[in-house]
């Protein structure tokens, strides 16, 4: 088993065009790519929509952490639809409240405060996937 | 019981219950005994987006009517609502500042933003909408929209 197998699988917004959007990739690509390699994959929201299989079945095999831009929680919904388990949902407004002074702002390129508010919502994640996968192996 | 009255458009669908008054600029006021409470209606609260942060007056302060009753901080903007009353403030919704949340959730309810005592009710009232005349303000906005 690779250590991915082991991990979680990552869903962020897909509200392109929008600055909380453009926050939940960011910081999901910080996560898997930085913070937790190997223990996190980065599955598409717009995969699940079209209903593609891989990301059906990664989601279906493991427990998912949900990064949503707005209240319509789109990943977490649609994990929840694809037969998925949500370990740890998570919404950019939510960080944003407890990091007010990181206003974000920015679409394409989000500004220096949208790109630490990525940061410390993936550190956020960071533990909570240490917590998922720890209890996992416990 | 107060009648709610409702106004759909595309997704949407904005409410406007009968038992209060309206500002153009979208906030509520509904007279009690001595006081009024203030709040921003649901097509307002819908209209600016989630909302992160709420700042508003203390409890002593005096606003004049057009001086800034809150200023909101959303997703998609930051917006200054003026106060459309005269009157010295009572109370404001302290637990925005934990939930800001309310104001789109409960925004007729538990997502008021302050009560006040007004000091010319007679002179202020007047300038304010029924929910009808709202309800026809809010149409004539989105016409205009899709007309752009």
């Amino acid at each position: 088993m690779s250590a991915i197998d082991g991990g979680v699988v990552v869903v962020p917004c897909s509200g392109i065009g929008k600055t909380y959007g453009s926050v939940s990739r960011e910081a999901a690509y910080i996560l898997v790519d930085e913070l937790r390699p190997g223990k996190a994959q980065l599955v598409a929201l717009s995969k699940l929509v079209m209903g593609a299989e891989e990301a059906r079945d990664a989601v279906a095999q493991r427990q998912a952490i949900t990064l949503d831009g707005c209240k319509l929680a789109c990943a977490s919904k649609m994990v929840k639809e694809s037969g998925g388990a949500v370990g740890c949902e998570m919404a950019v407004l939510d960080v944003y409240r407890r990091n007010r002074q990181l206003k974000p702002k920015g679409i394409s390129r989000l500004n220096e405060e949208g790109l630490q508010l990525a940061r410390a919502m993936a550190e956020e994640l960071a533990i909570q996937i240490d917590l998922i996968l720890g209890e996992a192996n416990a | 019981m107060s009648e709610i009255l409702e106004l759909r458009h595309d997704k949407f669908l904005f409410k406007i219950p009968t038992d209060r008054q309206y500002s153009r600029e979208g906030i509520w006021a509904l007279p009690g005994d001595d006081e009024v409470t203030l709040g921003l209606t649901d097509y307002q609260q819908q209209r600016a987006g989630d909302v992160a942060f709420v700042t508003l007056p203390e409890a002593g302060d005096r606003l004049e009517a057009g001086e800034e009753l809150a200023a909101v901080e959303t997703i998609k903007l930051d917006v200054s609502y003026g106060c459309p009353i005269a009157g010295t403030v009572v109370a404001s919704n302290q637990q925005l500042e934990l939930e800001a949340e309310l104001i789109n959730l409960e925004p007729y309810s538990r997502g008021w933003l302050a009560v006040m005592t007004p000091e010319a009710w007679d002179r202020d009232q007047p300038a304010l909408l029924s929910a009808e005349q709202y309800l026809a303000l809010i149409q004539e906005e989105l016409a205009a929209e899709a007309k752009e």
